[in-house]
């Protein structure tokens, strides 16, 4: 990683003085141990990075959004995950699994779910129109070369 | 008469079609038009900007050209895509730079991302174009003694800075449109978490964990039913919920309902043209609960 | 002064290493000798302390100098030490010139040692070019009235006041609620002794009141203030008590008459008062007075005081204006308490049993509302758990960013007595960090935690109440171990930020003083001059300047008392003499600069030209600046000296150069703490001071343009906060159309900016110069010149016309 892309990075942990409000605050804390929004921004903050992008805590968070809005020193807690988390991906760690599924219901149909027989069948008995395809070509063609591109392709 | 090009996103028209039958009669009702649109496809999903930021602010310009060529404003029933397309069409409206490398990848499908929509999402629609009062005056069947447990869902409300919609951490938005069906919305303990669903795309267990939490306040707060504006929220609550019964001696069976849905029972709509018996989770406790007070 | 007459001594201070470790001294000394009518150009090691000074005197004795520039620090630390100097050593004290190569070159520069010298060496040219046009003058001496004004009856203002008085001044006390007191009154006890608070203060408070030398004025707010140091004169406006203060005597029997009961705002509205009352028992004066916001004017009042024989009360009375000479003002106006409903997330105002400190004080004095029980508002029960919650609003970026400094003190004292009054009850606090400071205040934490209060270290996110029982969930994790914790409490009690008191951006500008960036008045210098306001004759005490506790509070009283003696104890004051002076041969009587002078100080007699009067000249220079004849003369800030230090300061390489106009007491002072602070900018901005932005003159900025300058920059005050009122509103409608002007000429507009800020705003001017230096840049060396040449004969036509209106 580039040395200004980690300062940058760790300039959006510096402010934090390590109130909690955002462990208080985050609903996966409350249940998973292996998640903790506070430890991970002082380990950002000292330049502690062992793990961090190779692990599987960060994509743990929800994307709430309750910290960054919570925070009295302004740490935007939930961007500093996603960009850890492109940081990831562009260094070749694989996103979990449903993430790469995800991409690929897009990727094949345009939508996130499949449309079977008992989607239509539904759709039908509330008298709502049959489904136009979605845009999966349109999709396919500017998805190729870039990174979500290059995930599917070595799934593969 | 309001007019709006309507983006259901994948969820909706897929998996949960009474979601978009009762979106769309409300809407109808209030005279509020909707016109499909053609060619879109998934929003595309939050959990895309956290693998590859830039595709994923493509795919979303893509929508929003194709509302900006139909020449009218967004109107999603879906907490993700609303917050999707909002985010990066603010984005996009405030860095020439990123629009400019945006609009490079776009002309490869021949489409043009210009900044003259507005992304809006239903429940915003109903407050600010239909209005609490024209609502109210439209209840003939009061909910009356329904208790609901209020969950906005959080990218309905944050970042707030963006979206703009209500107070981030004490939103009053879904409590209204309850309160005004003649149900109560009862405050419960931690009502502005979120309901796991995007924590259980990285792992179903901690999703499931996640839901379980916020029903134990709820269930100790005493209600009857959820009520969400999410199809991602409401399959949390439907779906993911059974599996927390499965696992905690069958506790917790609460029905979850669509707010379109109340509204429109409140108006005096059939039960069952709503397709309410398509919730995995059954709703006769609510109906009971309705028929006996209504 | 023929210039063979000029013999100027160049004097640059290494600072220890403050300057030397970035800026190559002995180079700009030499550098310094080759300039005109420099005679002497020394380096050395602390050109402040006594063998330094020597040198100087030394140096005019022998040399026989007849200007002194010395390169330091800021004018506005040394200037007067340097001006005494030279005065010591036999010449003028305002032939001494100052050049700024501390605050505005090695603490802001010093990764860049190289371009820094260059820069000094700029700063020491432009100081010896404007000393060569350097007069005598003598100073003005205006004599001193004796008396003190103290606004604000707090702790402060009260220990001010007693202070003064006892010294032998009279002393007008002016307090805007109907008694004194301030929020001390309303305090069961004091940390971290445990005192009662109206104990100690009530006594005071009658001091107040029976000394002779202190007239009390309550009930009465300072509207409006002209003048200067020794010679202000305050209007203070009484509002109406509908009650004669001589005739009432406080017995109390219209009270009791009174049908009308409101909330009393001193027991923090939990508990009522009638419309016609007195604040608490002990209020000072004790005189009624009438809420006639409440009053339903039944005149039982009126009736009884009759029947007492002493028929005081008079619903005719109408607010009156005072005004009052004095010599020193004393500014003591206290704090209030931040609105803690505005932490959304804390359920303030929503969950009836969430409390402030300040209601749970009242609750616990046995005198108060509750008679010092502690109940829940929802049951009127006694709750068996109480959390405190610490930082309510302060330390927080989207409230108040500062600490309030006394908060944790009063949270332990709040608990203290909690625990002390109630043993069984279980007693919280969460706090993230408990500062506890001063004498005995560690003592006191570790007594709190010897009676079983339990800490929590955490900040909550959220609060929640739970309708059903009233009782509180707090969200909180427990940093002690790490883990999430959801704390069921029957009572949470919030210590709410320390804000400052309503009415202070009024008064400040009243007061011609600034304001810091949270609001707090702001002092003259923030280790050397704590109680003094950058505008002499006015001194801050207590929590005006910044929230603090009650023997802070008292010991800056006592300090304001004697800095403010320092004046009055004497008969004359010196006022610098940077007065404006107008050549009644130019003067063609059109009475423009009458119009533009805050002061009032200039006046036009038909058929004669217009005359300054001295001493109410406060030397701002807008009127120099606005005169169509170029009539005026500001001394020690003339014309020639200021073109000649943007001669000097352009003389080379100027397309790479920002020529920076800062005002004395807000642009230059932002621009100093951004030395102090050392942020790290570009060198390219050369500054020239002026007293205020309203001296700028558009010659000024044409001449720039015409040596060839970069960029230029006029800079003031924020509006409404010009240290001469109206200065900068004069600068911008002098200098706005100059945009337009000289895009016309053939110059990018961006390349003239007018900035307003503040000198607490170090930061900002920081940013603002990287960014001009950036647009410098951006537009390169040969566009910049191209476009000075195109512009040139334009710019030569308007300096002709001598437009300066």
């Amino acid at each position: 990683m580039k040395p200004e892309r980690e300062e940058a990075v760790r300039a959006l942990a510096r402010h934090c003085y390590q109130c909690g409000v955002c462990m208080g605050s985050c609903p996966v804390a409350r249940v998973n141990n292996g998640f903790h929004p506070r430890r991970l921004v002082q380990e950002i903050a000292r330049g502690e990075w062992d793990g961090i992008l190779t692990g599987d805590a960060i994509w743990l968070c929800a994307q709430c959004h309750l910290c960054s809005a919570m925070c009295p020193q302004d740490v935007g807690l939930s961007e500093l995950i996603v960009e850890l988390r492109n940081i990831a991906t562009e260094m070749g760690v694989d996103p979990p699994e449903a993430y790469i599924e995800n991409m690929r219901q897009i990727s094949e149909t345009g939508r996130l779910a499949q449309v079977s027989t008992p989607v239509v069948r539904r759709r039908q008995k509330l008298n709502l129109d049959a489904l136009e395809s979605a845009a999966a070509d349109e999709i396919r063609k500017l998805v190729e070369g870039t990174r979500f591109g290059r995930l599917l392709s070595e799934g593969e | 008469m309001a007019e709006y090009a309507l983006f259901l996103g994948c969820m909706i028209p897929v998996r949960l079609p009474f979601m978009e039958s009762s979106g769309r009669r409300l809407l109808k009702g209030f005279a509020i038009d909707l016109v499909e649109m053609p060619s879109t496809g998934c929003c595309p999903d939050p959990s895309l900007k956290s693998v590859d930021e830039v595709t994923w602010t493509t795919l979303a310009a893509r929508n929003l050209a194709i509302a900006e060529e139909m020449g009218l404003q967004i109107l999603t029933p879906c907490n993700g895509c609303f917050e999707t397309l909002k985010t990066v069409d603010s984005s996009l409206k405030g860095d020439t730079k990123l629009k400019g490398k945006v609009n490079q990848r776009l002309s490869k499908v021949g489409r043009e991302y210009k900044g003259e929509t507005e992304v809006k999402h239903l429940v915003e629609v109903l407050m600010d174009d239909v209005g609490v009062d024209r609502m109210r005056a439209a209840v003939v069947s009061p909910l009356t003694d329904l208790r609901v447990a209020v969950h906005h869902g959080c990218h309905l409300l944050r970042p707030s800075h963006i979206l703009d919609v209500d107070d981030p951490i004490r939103p009053r938005l879904l409590d209204n449109l309850i309160e005004l069906t003649g149900a109560t919305s009862v405050p419960y303990y931690k009502s502005n978490l979120c309901c796991g669903a995007a924590s259980g795309n990285a792992d179903a267990e901690t999703g499931k964990e996640m839901v379980r939490y916020k029903l134990g306040w709820m269930e100790r707060a005493g209600v009857d039913c959820i009520s969400v504006v999410c199809p991602t929220c409401f399959l949390q609550y439907d779906v993911t919920q059974r599996l927390v019964r499965k696992d905690s001696g069958d506790r917790f069976n609460i029905p979850v309902l669509y707010y379109p849905e109340m509204l429109l029972l409140a108006m005096g709509a059939e039960p069952e043209g709503l397709g309410l018996d398509m919730h995995r989770t059954s709703v006769a406790p609510v109906m009971e609960r309705i028929a006996g007070g209504g | 002064m023929d210039s063979d007459e000029l013999r100027i001594g160049v004097y640059v201070c290494h600072c220890g290493l403050n300057i030397a470790a970035v800026v190559d001294c002995p180079d700009v000394a030499k550098a310094s000798a080759d300039l005109p009518s420099v005679v002497v150009s020394r380096d050395y090691r602390y050109m402040c302390s006594d063998p330094g000074q020597e040198m100087i005197r030394k140096d005019i004795a022998e040399h026989k100098l007849n200007r002194v520039v010395v390169a330091a620090c800021s004018p506005r630390m040394h200037e007067p030490t340097f001006r005494k100097c030279v005065e010591n050593g036999g010449i003028n004290p305002f032939l001494f010139e100052m050049a700024n190569i501390r605050e505005f070159v090695s603490w802001c520069h010093s990764q860049n040692p190289g371009e820094a010298t260059e820069k000094a060496k700029d700063l020491v040219a432009m100081a010896v070019a404007k000393a060569r046009y350097l007069q005598p003058l003598d100073p003005l001496m205006v004599p001193v009235t004796p008396t003190s004004l103290v606004i604000g009856g707090g702790v402060a203002g009260i220990h001010t006041a007693l202070d003064q008085a006892d010294m032998g001044y009279k002393v007008y006390l002016v307090e805007r609620s109907s008694t004194i007191g301030g929020k001390m009154a309303a305090l069961d006890k004091t940390f971290p002794t445990l005192d009662c608070s109206i104990c100690i203060l009530g006594p005071k408070m009658v001091e107040v009141s029976q000394h002779p030398n202190i007239e009390l004025l309550t009930y009465s707010e300072v509207t409006k203030v002209e003048g200067y140091i020794g010679n202000f004169k305050a209007t203070v406006h009484r509002y109406p008590r509908y009650i004669d203060e001589e005739k009432c005597n406080g017995c109390g029997e219209c009270a009791v008459a009174c049908p009308i009961e409101v909330l009393n705002t001193y027991e923090e509205g939990l508990g009522p008062r009638k419309a016609v009352h007195v604040q608490f028992p002990q209020a000072i004066p004790m005189r009624y007075t009438i809420d006639r916001d409440a009053c339903i004017e039944c005149y039982k009042c009126v009736d009884v005081c009759r029947e007492q024989g002493r028929d005081a009360i008079d619903f005719s009375m109408q607010p009156v204006d005072v005004e009052l000479d004095v010599g020193t003002i004393t500014v003591a106006t206290g704090f209030d308490l931040y609105d803690p409903s505005k932490v959304k997330s804390y359920g303030y105002g929503l969950y009836p049993n969430v409390v402030t400190a300040m209601e749970i004080e009242r609750m616990v004095n046995a005198a108060g509302p509750t008679f010092g029980h502690v109940i829940r508002p929802s049951d009127r029960k006694e709750p068996k758990t109480v959390a405190f919650v610490t930082c309510v609003g302060s330390r927080d970026e989207k409230a108040q960013i500062y600490c309030s400094g006394f908060c944790c003190m009063y949270t332990l004292k709040n608990a203290v007595l909690l625990k002390d009054h109630f043993p069984e009850m279980d007693v919280y606090i969460i706090f993230m960090d408990m500062r506890t400071n001063f004498k005995g205040y560690e003592e006191f934490y570790r007594r709190a935690r010897d009676m079983g209060i339990k800490f929590i270290r955490g900040h909550p996110d959220e609060i929640f109440g739970d309708p059903e029982t009233g009782n509180l969930i707090i969200s909180v994790e427990d940093l002690s171990v790490g883990k999430p914790l959801d704390l069921e409490v029957e009572m949470v009690v919030l210590s709410q930020a320390a804000i400052p008191s309503k009415g202070t951006k009024e008064l400040s500008q009243v007061l011609t003083v600034s304001t810091d960036t949270s609001g707090f008045f702001m002092e003259s210098h923030p280790k050397l001059k704590p109680v003094d306001a950058a505008t002499d004759g006015i001194y801050f005490a207590g929590s005006a300047q910044g929230p603090k506790d009650i023997p802070y509070s008292v010991a800056q009283a006592s300090a304001a008392a004697s800095r403010s003696a320092r004046v009055m104890s004497h008969d004359e004051w010196e006022i610098e003499p940077i007065t404006a002076y107008i050549d009644p041969e130019k003067c063609i009587s059109c009475g423009i600069c009458v119009s533009k002078c805050p002061y009032g100080a200039i006046t036009l007699e038909e058929g004669k030209p217009a005359e300054v009067t001295t001493a109410k000249c406060h030397g701002c220079g807008t009127c120099v600046a606005d005169c169509p004849s170029s009539a005026i003369t500001q001394q020690h800030f003339t014309d020639e000296q200021i073109m000649a230090q943007i001669e000097a300061a352009l003389a080379e390489d100027p397309e790479n150069k920002i020529l920076g106009f800062l005002c004395n007491w807000c642009s230059y002072a932002g621009a100093d703490l951004a030395g102090i602070s050392r942020h790290q900018f570009p060198t390219n901005l050369r500054a020239i001071r002026v007293m205020c932005s309203g001296r700028v003159k558009r010659e000024y900025v044409y001449e720039a343009f015409l040596k060839g300058a970069g960029m230029v920059m006029v800079s003031g005050c924020h509006f409404a906060d010009c240290h001469y009122i109206s200065g900068n509103y004069n600068a911008e409608k002098r200098i706005k159309p100059l945009f337009k002007i000289l895009e016309r000429a053939g110059i990018t507009p961006e390349r003239l900016r007018l900035e307003w800020f503040s000198a607490a705003e170090g930061e900002y001017y920081a940013r603002i110069t990287k960014e001009m230096a950036g647009l410098i840049g951006d537009l390169g060396k040969e566009r910049i010149t191209e476009e000075n040449e195109k512009a040139k004969p334009f710019l030569e036509r308007m300096m002709k016309r001598g437009d300066s209106s």
